[in-house]
C-alpha cells in the first residue's frame, strides 16, 4: 500500500507565499550594497543592483499574487519546505549582481559563491577579487552576515508580525531554540545580540585596521565586513589573501574574538545577557568546544612541530591555533595561503584540522559542522553507557547536561544526534570522492570536502574557478544541506518525490 | 562534586591532557628549543648576489625551495600602504596571488596608485629577501625588501558594462512597482472580504 500523498494545490500555495516572502527580504537586503555603491559613486554596480533588486521583487511580489493560501498555518513538512526552497531561489536571486558584476566565469560560479555565503562557508570561486566594488563586496558580506542569522529568521524578525506555524520553517533552517515563547520575539532577539555585536565589532575592528596603517574609510569598511565575515563564521574578506593581506596578530586576535562569538549557541549568548553567566562555563557545547579545541589544538601544534613547518614556538602558535580555532568554528579565515596547507602542513595537523572542521561549532549559532551540542551528547552516551555496565542490574542510571537548564539524556536525542553526525560524515565521503573523481589527490580531497561538508571555507587549494562543474554542484548541494541539517532538504526531496509518485 | 567544579574540571584535565599530546606527540623534542633566527631588517643586497626573478606562483608553490633567497619580483600595488613606523607593508598581486612585502617607508612612498576597483595599481619591482614564514612577521609568507622601483604607472580600469542596462533597470523597476502595487491592492481587498492572510507583511 502506497502512502505517500500527492501534494495539493494549497500545499504550493502556502510554500510559494512564504518563499516570495522571503526573496522580498533578500531584495530588501539589497538596498545596503546599492545604497554603499551609490555612496562612493559606483554607478554601473548601482545599476546592477536596481536591476537585481527589481527581479528579486518581481519573483517576490509575483508569488505573493499567484500563491494565495487559504490557511496561513503551516504544516511541518510545509515548513521545512519553505526553508530549503527559499535558499534555493534565494541563491538563484543573489547571484544575479555578481554575475553582472563581470568577476564570473559563469553564473554557476556566482551560484557557488552565493551559496557559499548564505551558509557561512566562505569558499569562493570570485575571480579578480582585489580590484571589486564597494558594492560588491558590501553584497558578498551581507549575504554571509544573513546567512548567519539565517534567512527565515530574517523574514520573521522583519517581515512577519504573528506568523502561526512560523517555528516550522525556523526549524527547517536548522534553528530549534526558543530564547522566548514566542518564534518570531526569538528571532528578533537573534537579530538585535546580532545587530549589538555588529555596532562593536566594527568599531574595534575599525580602529585596529586604523592602527596598522589603513586609510579612515577603508579601515572602517574592511572592519564592517571582517566583522560581519567573523561573527557569521563565514570567512569571506574584502582581499584575495583573506586576513593575511593585514599583516597583523592584533588584527587577528581581534577576529578571533568575535567568531568564536559568532560559533556560540544564541541562547548561550541570551542566558549570559540575561545574567545566567554560569552557563558559560557549564554548558555542554562551551564545554564540548573547551574540550575538543585545546586536544585538537594539541594534535595540530605537534604535527607542525614534527613537520618543521614553523621557525620558532610563537609563528608556530600563531599560525597553528588561527587555523585551528578558524577551521572548529567553521569560519575559515585563512592566515596562510591554501596550497601552504596541501604542501607545507604534514598529515597530523592536517588531521587535527580536518576533525575540528567535521566538529564545527555550537547549534543555533552561525556555525556548521556536527555542532558541539552533538559531539556532547554522544560523549554523555558513552559514559552512560560504561556506567550501566559498571552498575548493579537493578539500578537506573540517569545521565544529565546542561543546555540553557539542565536535561536529562533520552536516547531518542542521542539517536537524533548520532544520525545526523552519521550524515554529515556520508555527506563527507561523498565529496571526498567527487573530489577523487575529479582528479585532485586524495588528502586534499578529504580536506576540502571536510570544509564544504562543515560549512567552514578553509581550502588547500582544490576550490577555484577551473574545477569541474560536477564538482562546484556537488560542493553546492553539500553546504546546503549541510547548513539545513539534511532535514529541511529530505523534506523538499520527499515533497517533490510525492508530486510525481504520490496519490 | 556541583556541576560548575564538574565544568572547570573537564577543563584543567584537558589542557593538562594537550600538554601531555604535545609533548608525547613532538618527536624532535621540546618546543622550547625552537627560537627565532635574529635579522637585520632590510639588509642590503650584498655584493655578488643576483636576486632569482620568481613569479607569485613560484613563491606559493616552490617556498621551501626559495626560502631565505633574495628574489626580484614583480605585480600590481594592491589596495592599502599599511605604514608601520619606519616601515611598511604593501601586498603585491601577480597573476594569481597577492604577496606582502615589508620594505622601508622610504621605498613605500614611491607608490603612487594603489589597485582597486577603479584603478590598476603601479607596476613595481620588488628586490629583496623571501621568507616561506617569517619568523619575525609571525610566520606569513613575505617578501622583505631593501628596494622597489616603480616600473609603470597605475592607470583608470575600463568598465566592460554595456550602457543600455539603465534602460533594463528602469523597465524591471516598472514592473516590480506594478507587482508591488497589485500585491496590496489583493491584499488589502482579501482583508476586507474573507479575512485572508493578514500577515504576509507586502
Amino acid at each position: 500500500m502506497r502512502l505517500v500523498r500527492r501534494p495539493h494545490l494549497e500545499d504550493f500555495r502556502v510554500i510559494g507565499h512564504y518563499t516570495g516572502i522571503i526573496i522580498n527580504g533578500l531584495g530588501l537586503a539589497m538596498l545596503a550594497p546599492l545604497l554603499t555603491a551609490l555612496a562612493f559613486a559606483e554607478w554601473a554596480v548601482a545599476v546592477d543592483f536596481v536591476i537585481s533588486l527589481a527581479v528579486a521583487f518581481i519573483l517576490g511580489y509575483g508569488l505573493l499574487l499567484v500563491s494565495r493560501p487559504r490557511r496561513h498555518d503551516l504544516s511541518w513538512v510545509q515548513g521545512m519546505v519553505v526553508a530549503s526552497f527559499s535558499w534555493l531561489v534565494g541563491m538563484v536571486v543573489g547571484a544575479l549582481p555578481y554575475y553582472l558584476s563581470f568577476h564570473y566565469r559563469s553564473f554557476l560560479d556566482a551560484a557557488f559563491d552565493v551559496m557559499s555565503g548564505f551558509t557561512t562557508t566562505g569558499l569562493v570561486l570570485i575571480q579578480d577579487l582585489d580590484h571589486v566594488s564597494n558594492g560588491i563586496n558590501m553584497w558578498r558580506h551581507v549575504l554571509t552576515y544573513l546567512g548567519g542569522q539565517g534567512m527565515v529568521v530574517l523574514a520573521l524578525t522583519f517581515l512577519l508580525q504573528d506568523a502561526a506555524g512560523a517555528f516550522k520553517m525556523y526549524v527547517g533552517e536548522a534553528k530549534d531554540e526558543r530564547l522566548l515563547p514566542n518564534v518570531v520575539h526569538t528571532a528578533r532577539t537573534i537579530w538585535y545580540i546580532s545587530l549589538l555585536y555588529l555596532a562593536v565589532g566594527t568599531l574595534l575592528q575599525g580602529l585596529v585596521g586604523l592602527s596598522i596603517g589603513m586609510q579612515p574609510v577603508r579601515a572602517f569598511l574592511h572592519g564592517l565586513w571582517i566583522f560581519m565575515a567573523g561573527w557569521s563564521t563565514g570567512g569571506f574578506a574584502p582581499m584575495s589573501q583573506n586576513v593575511l593581506y593585514y599583516h597583523s596578530a592584533l588584527f587577528e586576535a581581534v577576529t578571533v574574538l568575535f567568531f568564536v562569538a559568532g560559533s556560540y549557541n544564541f541562547g548561550l549568548h541570551y542566558a549570559v545577557w540575561v545574567g545566567k553567566r554560569d552557563e558559560l562555563v557549564r554548558n555542554i557545547e562551551a564545554v564540548s568546544f573547551a574540550i575538543t579545541s585545546t586536544l585538537l589544538g594539541a594534535v595540530v601544534i605537534a604535527g607542525l612541530e614534527r613537520s618543521g613547518t614553523y621557525a620558532n614556538v610563537a609563528t608556530l602558535l600563531r599560525k597553528g591555533y588561527y587555523l585551528l580555532i578558524s577551521g572548529h568554528t567553521t569560519t575559515g579565515f585563512q592566515s596562510i595561503y591554501g596550497r601552504q596547507l596541501a604542501l607545507e602542513w604534514g598529515d597530523l595537523a592536517l588531521l587535527g584540522v580536518i576533525t575540528a572542521m567535521l566538529f564545527g561549532g555550537s547549534a543555533v549559532s552561525t556555525a556548521g559542522g556536527f555542532k558541539g551540542l552533538r559531539i556532547g551528547l554522544i560523549f554523555k552516551a558513552l559514559v552512560q553507557e560504561v556506567r550501566r555496565l559498571l552498575a548493579p542490574e537493578s539500578a537506573v542510571v540517569v545521565e544529565k547536561f546542561q543546555y540553557m537548564r539542565e536535561v536529562v539524556l533520552e536516547d531518542g536525542s542521542v539517536r537524533n544526534a548520532l544520525l545526523i553526525v552519521v550524515l554529515y560524515l556520508a555527506m563527507w565521503g561523498l565529496g571526498t570522492a567527487v573530489g577523487v573523481i575529479s582528479g585532485f589527490p586524495v588528502r586534499e580531497a578529504l580536506f576540502e570536502s571536510a570544509s564544504v561538508t562543515g560549512n567552514v571555507g578553509l581550502s588547500d587549494g582544490v576550490t577555484s574557478a577551473a574545477m569541474p562543474s560536477l564538482l562546484k554542484t556537488t560542493y553546492i548541494v553539500m553546504m546546503w544541506a549541510g547548513r539545513m541539517e539534511f532535514m529541511s532538504v529530505l523534506a523538499l526531496l520527499g515533497f517533490i518525490w510525492a508530486g510525481v509518485r504520490g496519490k | 562534586m556541583n556541576r560548575k567544579k564538574h565544568a572547570l574540571a573537564w577543563m584543567v584535565v584537558t589542557v593538562l591532557a594537550a600538554v601531555a599530546l604535545v609533548v608525547w606527540l613532538g618527536p624532535s623534542g621540546p618546543l622550547h628549543r625552537m627560537q627565532p633566527a635574529p635579522r637585520t631588517p632590510f639588509a642590503p643586497l650584498p655584493p655578488g648576489v643576483t636576486p632569482t626573478l620568481v613569479s607569485d606562483q613560484d613563491l606559493v608553490e616552490r617556498a621551501q625551495e626559495l626560502d631565505g633567497q633574495w628574489v626580484t619580483f614583480q605585480g600590481e600595488a594592491l589596495g592599502d600602504l599599511m605604514m608601520r613606523g619606519e616601515s611598511a607593508w604593501l601586498n603585491v598581486g601577480g597573476a594569481g596571488y597577492a604577496i606582502g612585502v615589508l620594505m622601508p617607508r622610504a621605498e613605500a612612498v614611491k607608490v603612487q596608485i594603489l589597485g582597486n576597483y577603479r584603478f590598476n595599481g603601479d607596476t613595481v619591482r620588488v628586490f629583496g629577501v623571501f621568507h616561506r614564514a617569517d619568523p619575525a612577521q609571525g610566520g606569513d609568507l613575505d617578501i622583505v625588501a631593501s628596494s622597489l622601483e616603480v616600473v609603470k604607472p597605475g592607470e583608470p580600469r575600463p568598465d566592460p558594462r554595456a550602457g543600455n542596462r539603465v534602460y533594463a533597470a528602469a523597465g524591471l523597476s516598472l514592473l516590480a512597482l506594478a507587482l508591488f502595487l497589485a500585491a496590496h491592492l489583493v491584499r488589502r481587498r482579501s482583508e476586507g472580504g474573507e479575512g485572508h492572510l493578514g500577515n504576509a507583511g507586502h
